[in-house]
């Protein structure tokens, strides 16, 4: 069993015994009321209850961890279809003129929230947090060589081979940019679906 | 009846455990027609800028005097470009060096100098490539000697994969026979021809040397070129080059030598002038002459045994040499059709302030290759 898969059973089992002490509590009561004779009504009734009260609580925050994660999964995924999207901008495309440009930026917001938040479980998402703090690094270093190639293709002494020679790097098929696309859909297919 | 075995055939078994000093030599050329160039050119028109009389590059290597006094211009502490040189060279080779190390090279080495770069190159490709062949080409026979004993004595590179050739290379003719000579001797298999030392700057045309030389490489092999290099073109820059060869004695000597070698005049280093401009807006050229600055005309006598008549203020140019900006050199590679694979400089740091000063050295691939120039952009670019 994954600990994915653990956790939504847990989840389950919490809630179950839950609503069943109180399925169970309530059936008691409704006997009790019939034939009130009995005195053992009342401490069996009161005592399902506060079980059920206290594992409530479980069930509630449990189902409000599993709630946050979900909005910040849904959120790191738009992200990173945000993202695709930059990639797939013209700007970027190989048939683009090799012309100075001032390229658009990827983004990492969501993923910097979701990696702050605490709403990724420390172990049920290790692997998952891994993968974004590789992503929020090239990120971080992709928009930094973005930054340089703009640098220096809008000095004043760049002669039209040298742009050319910038955008044949860019496309090269081990470059940086083809490393940053690759990581992207990675880690697309690595995220659970929300 | 059996064939008889040609004698170079035995020749590897016989020299074996020899321990007296032979060395082979496989010579392109007839030296006399050397002589006869040499002799031609030192009875060039009256000039007094050194551009009518004058010792071309490889004469000035030629012969065992000039070879003797380059050794000791070399062994000159006080010869600090030679010296930062060295030092230089193994740290931008070790740069270079992932570049052809795996290729299974073998090593043309053209101007053998001191054979301390070949030395290093050399024990670098042959843990990679055991069989290889280090063929040292120059114009002076003594000069091979003495260039291979390095690598051969230093490094322990087998005698038995060394073949030194005697011959001027910057005759375009001689490069397309080298050429195909080496074809026929490695095969498909890829050379690394190495210019070092500045040798580029030497001739009179650079640009046509380079080129003759690319003629000869086939796209797998590729142009080890090592220039002196310069940040600054101004007057006052190409004074500072022409002083900085002024500086050492033994250089003196080396640059007179070949004069003193081949005629019989009575050289005083007084006269011996280094003159520094600024060629074509993008290099520095430093002009060695000896000029006749007395009050009389000289004679001197040739190696065929005539005179000639050096007036008054005439010139012999004993020694070319320049530094390169970064445009030349990109100049002089693209119009010879290389590629550069890999190129380092770095300045010289012996001086108190900064020295605009320096050594590049090039890994180029001819345009054949397909090898794409290794750019700013590949270097952000890459993974």
């Amino acid at each position: 069993m994954t600990r994915s898969t653990w956790s939504a059973y847990r989840r389950t089992v919490v809630s179950v015994v839950t609503y069943g002490l109180l399925t169970l509590a309530f059936i008691l009561g409704v006997v009790w009321f019939f034939w009130p004779d009995n005195s053992r009504w009342e401490p069996a009734v009161n005592s399902l209850t506060l079980v059920a009260g206290l594992s409530g609580i479980f069930v509630e925050r449990l189902t409000a961890e599993a709630e946050r994660r979900t909005e910040v999964l849904r959120a790191v995924v738009d992200e990173l279809q945000e993202n695709t999207r930059l990639l797939n901008d013209e700007r970027f495309s190989p048939a683009a003129p090799t012309t100075r440009q001032v390229y658009p930026r990827l983004v990492v917001s969501a993923v910097d929230l979701a990696l702050v938040s605490g709403a990724l479980g420390l172990h049920r998402d290790a692997e998952l947090v891994g993968l974004l703090h590789r992503w929020r690094d090239t990120v971080h270093l992709f928009n930094r060589r973005l930054d340089l190639t703009e640098i220096s293709t809008f000095s004043n002494s760049i002669s039209p081979a040298e742009l050319a020679g910038f955008h044949r790097a860019l496309h090269r098929e081990n470059s940086y940019f083809a490393a940053t696309r690759a990581m992207l859909q990675n880690l697309l297919r690595a995220i659970p679906q929300a | 009846m059996t064939e008889p075995v040609p004698v170079i055939r035995k020749l590897e078994r016989a020299l074996a455990d020899d321990d007296f000093a032979w060395s082979l030599l496989l010579v392109g050329e007839d030296q006399t027609d050397k002589r006869t160039t040499l002799t031609g050119d030192l009875r060039g028109p009256f000039s007094t800028s050194g551009d009518g009389k004058q010792i071309t590059s490889g004469f000035s290597y030629w012969g065992i005097g000039p070879t003797i006094a380059w050794a000791n211009a070399t062994n000159d502490p006080f010869y600090l470009v030679m010296k930062a040189g060295t030092e230089s060279f193994l740290r931008h080779w070790r740069k270079l060096r992932p570049h052809v190390e795996n290729g299974g090279f073998h090593l043309v080495s053209l101007g053998v100098g001191t054979g301390v770069k070949d030395r290093t190159i050399l024990s670098d490709l042959r843990r990679q490539n055991r069989e290889m062949y280090y063929i040292p080409v120059d114009m002076s026979s003594e000069m091979l000697r003495m260039g291979t004993l390095e690598p051969v004595r230093g490094a322990r590179f087998p005698l038995s994969q060394v073949l030194p050739v005697q011959l001027d290379f910057s005759i375009a003719d001689n490069v397309d026979e080298l050429g195909q000579m080496l074809g026929r001797l490695v095969g498909e298999e890829p050379i690394l021809f190495t210019l070092t030392g500045n040798t580029l700057a030497n001739f009179e045309s650079d640009e046509e040397l380079l080129s003759t030389l690319t003629r000869v490489l086939r796209p797998q092999d590729r142009l080890l070129l090592e220039v002196a290099s310069t940040t600054r073109l101004d007057q006052e820059t190409a004074d500072a080059a022409a002083d900085e060869y002024h500086q050492t004695r033994a250089f003196a000597e080396f640059v007179t030598s070949a004069l003193r070698y081949n005629t019989d005049l009575k050289i005083d280093n007084e006269r011996v002038k280094f003159v520094g401009e600024v060629e074509d807006d993008d290099a520095l050229l430093v002009k060695i002459l000896w000029q006749n600055d007395t009050d009389s005309e000289l004679r001197m006598g040739l190696p065929d045994h005539t005179e000639v008549v050096l007036p008054i203020g005439d010139t012999i140019r004993l020694y070319t040499t320049r530094k390169y900006s970064t445009t030349r050199l990109k100049r002089l590679t693209e119009s010879c059709k290389l590629t550069p694979v890999e190129a380092i400089q770095s300045q010289f740091r012996y001086t108190r302030r900064p020295n605009p000063f320096g050594l590049e050295l090039l890994l180029l691939a001819p345009e054949a290759a397909g090898e794409a120039a290794h750019s700013l952009a590949d270097d952000i670019w890459a993974t």
